[in-house]
């Protein structure tokens, strides 16, 4: 399982996000530049260009044709992947944390940082997904408002009914968005929450935690279905499509990993079995705290980034997919 | 016997008349009826008999005519018989608890009732309702319930050990396994709101509360009995857990109570102030402004805020009264000898040894062993009762170690030093030998150096050996083996300083490079890595018997086997490095790391090791690590935050084999090894077939939450196509996670098929076939 070392950052990832096809592989990092690769090679296509702070998160349309960016400088842009024109941008009082197309296309979140004297919400915009995309409207259709630190990551159910968020006050919560009210909201971390992901059918979700904890959830009733207890905090977690695996990063926070030795900073992915709870094996490589992890859209392979500021991007051997017989 | 009955009532029924029989029946009816018995009175020698005798007489002679007086010398009571049955029922009447004396009242009752109860009889016997005996057995069941069985831990069928580890909030005890990971015996939140502690047999375990201890025991932890004592701090057991000592702070009403364990009575409590030798005092004092100083050197900032504080510390100080935080008390500062027949402290003129008694303790022969002066003492971890004793010099008289029984105070040996520091007395944990720590002053006193003193104290006229160290080998840490002759020392070379200077500076900074613990260990600049010299007291002399040199290492921890296995540790800063050794053969075990661990732990049979982080010495990795006595991980780490405590729990000596008996089971270690590995297969079989089921069911579950998922996402499709509806390319956001038998599905979107062999669910299904055939064969 040799990776492919992708480096075109130069600073610390924030997010990856593979195009439904899966050929395609777009990063975002605390640089202004959001990328896109050939998943395939691993050769970078191109680079958005335009944004003045961090890129915190990104999302591309159904059909690849459009790419939206949140970013620190309080901006979402909507941009032409094809060509890197960008189409449109969102302005925000705080930096853009999290940023969503709902399925279908014609809805879109935006959720901001407490920051600036802002409270953390999350902005619901129309889509127009129309050929030319410069023709959008600036201001949100509707406002949540609710969570009391920072959202950190919010996704769409796959009926656009609802959309989940996870914030470093440690809760999930549940959005109507018809009516914009809070329809459930559960505790369960006791840090805060640094990931969130859907399973394949949206029926599962799973949060990791700053407090080394992962839980699977329940979507409709907001239980947890499973809990695993890592020995670090954790930044990213994402649930396989293929397999009853979850795979989870992290590692000791930036601002401690001075007084940490390397080897002793956890800096590997380590994959879980969702049934067993237990780890099957984990992957090393990166040389600081893993912040985002994605696996392919046909859990064929996976690819990390880091607080180094490197994408890995693994294609599993056929022994991973023998793994849970031969347990 | 019709007799028996006609004495019953007062003896005043009056018999027939008849004949010469009846008549002597009669005067000895009359004399048993004019005959009253005293009771209670005292039981005095020979020489005073006659004075009593005066004494009973003066009292009853003046309720009537006494006709007999019968006291008999050893009996404790006597008979007075009067001249009529009249006068004898007035005295019995009016001198019925009369008292005597304080611890003499008397009990009168006619001689006629005395006989009456004899003569009950024996079928007579007093039968309990049922009522009452079934309330008796409920009583007693409770009793036991209250009551567990606190050694209900060593009936394990596997002899493993406890340990219990607090983090957090969270208190827990577990059992450490050699083949499964740790198992949860006992787990309660809010446990305890500073600390836990063992009792030194482990029957107990104590927990620190606002208001006072409490001790826990038996399989479930109940609560076995509370002691109040406000804000406890600090707490000491006697070796058989007799004796609880407990410590709050030197300005409370009673900040030392020596309490008993069994019953939570309160023993002995040390009233304010705490009166410790001056010179005990003096340095406490020092320490703690040494520290302040520092601490304010450090901040200047804070430290212009904090004038007045120094002023309180020094009223404080002037008046005499201990440093407030307590952490710098000599602890214990009651010491128990080991037979708990006595105590000690520390007083302004000399060691106070109270002896104790089940129901008062006294200062031994009203005043203190007589080393004035003394500033520190420890008993004797045996039974034989030796009290060791340091006093400083004073004026020309020099420091003194003595050895001293008690409680007769016989001095087994003094020796006197000279250009004393301090000293430290470190009884070997047999009581086989007393080593002395003794800094001194080099001849200029600019300098300090150390040497030992090792008294063998079990040999005639208790010979010393000593044990030198130059100034430039600075010792840093002493080691008893237990339940052996060995001990180890830590030191570290000083290079001279012209060396220093130059020489020593490329090696250094290749040292720094590497490790980067320079700093951890003052290592300051001239100084060499420390080494590990490994000594034997042998019959004729102490023997070093190897050195290991330039170790990574601050600490020593022999196991308590008494094999010669001991764990070199350079925690800390020094980055958790660890060093099984096996001495007697001179050999290196095992080498692993434990990064940044700060404590070491061998569990009381020394088969395991444990090290661990504590959260209050380092802000990451808290968590534990368990190791094999030759330093194989047991389990995985486990990660614990704001772990502040680890400990295992103690056995209690008197179960432990004797000498003989261990080198027995030695000698027949085949014969259990080959039973050994015959069980632990089994339980590993067992625990594989345990794993297995576990996992069927978590399968079986999991399915159930599939087959759930997949009929709800199935019930939205329509929502889902009404969402995509217009989108081109769409679709196959519609359907994509169907399940592939499904018959709902159009006939226009079979093209999707392929994907749906990749499908989460199908894949599994496989796998649970082959698990299951797998499982099968191996049954």
């Amino acid at each position: 399982m040799r990776p492919l070392l992708l480096k075109g950052h130069e600073r610390p990832l924030t997010q990856l996000k593979f195009n439904p096809e899966g050929d395609l592989l777009f990063t975002t990092a605390k640089d202004t530049r959001p990328t896109v690769w050939w998943a395939s090679t691993g050769e970078r296509l191109g680079t958005y260009e335009g944004h003045t702070g961090a890129v915190w998160a990104c999302d591309v349309f159904w059909d690849s044709t459009r790419l939206v960016t949140g970013s620190a400088d309080n901006t979402a842009r909507l941009w032409e992947v094809q060509t890197g024109r960008e189409l449109f941008r969102w302005s925000l009082r705080s930096s853009v944390r999290s940023v969503g197309v709902a399925p279908g296309c014609r809805l879109m979140h935006l959720a901001n940082s407490k920051l600036l004297g802002q409270e953390s919400c999350i902005h619901l915009f129309r889509l127009k997904p129309d050929d030319d995309g410069r023709d959008q409207e600036k201001e949100p259709i509707s406002v949540f408002q609710g969570h009391t630190a920072t959202i950190t990551a919010a996704i769409w159910y796959n009926t656009a009914e609802f959309l989940i968020s996870a914030s470093e006050d440690g809760t999930v919560r549940k959005w109507d968005v018809e009516t914009g009210k809070e329809r459930d909201h559960a505790k369960r971390h006791k840090k805060a929450i640094t990931d969130l992901k859907f399973s394949k059918d949206n029926q599962f979700f799973l949060t990791g935690s700053a407090d080394g904890t992962a839980v699977l959830w329940d979507t409709h009733n907001m239980q947890e279905v499973k809990s695993f207890v890592l020995d670090r905090p954790l930044n990213a977690v994402d649930l396989s499509p293929l397999m009853p695996h979850a795979v989870v990063g992290g590692g000791q926070e930036a601002s401690q990993v001075t007084t940490t030795a390397g080897k002793a900073g956890k800096f590997a992915a380590s994959f879980l079995h969702l049934v067993y709870g237990q780890e099957l094996f984990s992957v090393k490589g990166h040389f600081g705290p893993i912040n985002c992890l994605s696996f392919t859209p046909d859990g064929r392979g996976f690819a990390s980034g880091g607080e180094d500021g490197y994408v890995r991007l693994h294609h599993f051997d056929e022994e991973y997919f023998r793994l849970s017989s031969e347990m | 016997m019709t007799r028996s009955t006609s004495l019953g009532s007062e003896g005043h029924k009056a018999p027939k008349p008849d004949g010469k029989q009846a008549q002597v029946e009669r005067a000895v009816q009359e004399a048993f009826a004019s005959t009253i018995v005293v009771e209670n009175l005292p039981v005095i020698p020979e020489s005073k008999h006659a004075k009593l005798v005066a004494v009973i007489q003066k009292i009853y002679s003046p309720l009537g005519k006494i006709r007999l007086l019968d006291i008999p010398l050893t009996g404790g009571f006597g008979l007075v018989e009067y001249a009529s049955p009249e006068e004898a029922q007035r005295a019995q009447k009016q001198t019925d608890g009369f008292q005597l004396d304080k611890a003499h009242r008397f009990r009168v009752s006619p001689l006629s009732e005395v006989e009456r109860l004899r003569q009950l009889s024996p079928n007579t016997v007093f039968e309990p309702p049922a009522e009452l005996l079934a309330e008796l057995s409920a009583e007693t069941s409770r009793h036991m319930e209250t009551r567990p069985n606190l050694l209900s831990h060593l009936a394990d069928s596997r002899g493993r050990d406890q340990f219990v580890i607090c983090a957090g909030a969270d208190t827990a005890v577990y059992w450490c396994d050699p083949l499964l990971p740790p198992e949860l015996a006992h787990e309660r939140g809010n446990w305890t709101e500073s600390d836990v502690a063992w009792s030194p047999q482990g029957l107990y375990l104590a927990t620190f509360h606002r208001q006072g201890i409490a001790l826990w025991g038996g399989s479930e932890f109940q609560k076995i009995v509370r002691f109040e004592h406000p804000q406890p701090r600090l707490i000491h057991f006697s070796a058989n857990e007799r004796y609880l000592l407990t410590f709050n702070a030197p300005d409370s009403p009673e900040p030392l109570i020596v309490w008993e364990t069994g019953t939570g009575r309160k023993i002995k409590a040390f009233e304010a102030p705490l009166r410790l030798p001056p010179r005990l005092l003096e340095k406490l004092w020092n320490d703690v402004m040494e520290e302040r100083a520092r601490a304010d050197a450090a901040n200047p900032m804070l430290a212009s805020m904090q004038s007045a504080e120094w002023k309180r510390l020094e009223t404080e100080r002037e008046r005499g009264m201990p440093p407030a935080d307590i952490r710098r008390f000599p602890w214990p500062l009651v010491q128990f000898s080991a037979d708990e027949t006595m105590m000690a402290r520390l007083g302004v003129d000399g060691v106070h040894v109270y002896g104790m008694l089940p129901d008062q303790v006294d200062l031994l022969d009203d005043r203190p062993v007589a080393v004035r002066a003394a500033l520190g003492f420890e008993w004797s971890p045996t039974t034989a009762n030796l009290l060791a004793v340091w006093a400083p010099e004073e004026g020309q008289s020099p420091a003194r170690v003595l050895l001293l029984e008690m409680p007769s105070r016989r001095e087994l040996r003094q020796k006197a030093l000279y250009s004393v520091a301090s000293i430290e007395l470190i009884w070997h944990p047999q009581g086989k030998y007393l080593a002395c720590r003794v800094e001194r002053f080099t001849r200029s006193r600019k300098g300090r150096f150390t040497n030992f003193e090792i008294f063998r104290v079990n040999e005639k006229d208790v010979p010393v050996e000593i044990l030198e160290f130059s100034e430039r080998d600075k010792v840093l840490a002493f080691a008893w083996e237990p339940k052996s002759d060995r001990f180890a020392i830590l030191h570290q070379q000083q290079l001279p300083p012209n060396m220093a200077a130059g020489g020593a500076a490329t090696s250094l900074s290749s040292i720094g490079s590497t490790s980067g613990f320079g700093g951890a260990l003052g290592l300051a600049s001239g100084s060499t890595r420390p080494m590990v010299t490994f000594y034997e007291v042998q019959k004729d002399a102490v023997r070093a018997l190897f050195t290991l040199e330039r170790k990574q290492c601050n600490r020593i921890c022999w196991s308590p086997s008494g094999l010669g296995h001991v764990l070199l540790a350079g925690l800390g800063t020094m980055g958790g490095v660890l060093e099984w050794w096996n001495v007697p053969d001179h050999e290196l075990m095992g080498v692993d790391e434990h990064f940044a661990c700060t404590d070491i732990c061998w569990d009381p049979s020394g088969r395991f090791v444990s090290t661990w982080v504590n959260a209050s010495a380092s802000r990451i990795e808290h968590g534990y690590q368990l190791w094999t006595f030759y330093g194989r991980k047991l389990a995985a780490p486990a990660f614990a935050e704001n772990l502040y405590e680890f400990s295992w729990r103690p056995r209690p000596s008197k179960w432990f084999l004797s000498e003989d008996e261990e080198r027995q089971v030695r000698k027949e270690w085949k014969q259990y090894r080959a039973k050994y590995e015959v069980q632990d297969a089994a339980l590993r079989e067992h625990r594989r077939r345990d794993v297995r089921v576990a996992r069927r069911e978590a399968l079986a579950e999991w399915y159930k939450l599939l087959e759930r998922n997949r009929a709800h996402y199935q019930a939205e499709a329509d929502k889902r196509r009404a969402l995509w509806r217009g989108v081109p390319g769409g679709e196959r956001y519609v359907m994509d996670a169907l399940p592939p038998n499904e018959e709902e599905t159009p006939a226009d979107e079979g093209e999707f098929l392929e994907e749906w062999v990749e499908e989460v669910v199908e894949t599994e299904e496989q796998v649970l076939d082959k698990y299951l055939n797998e499982d099968d064969e191996r049954d």
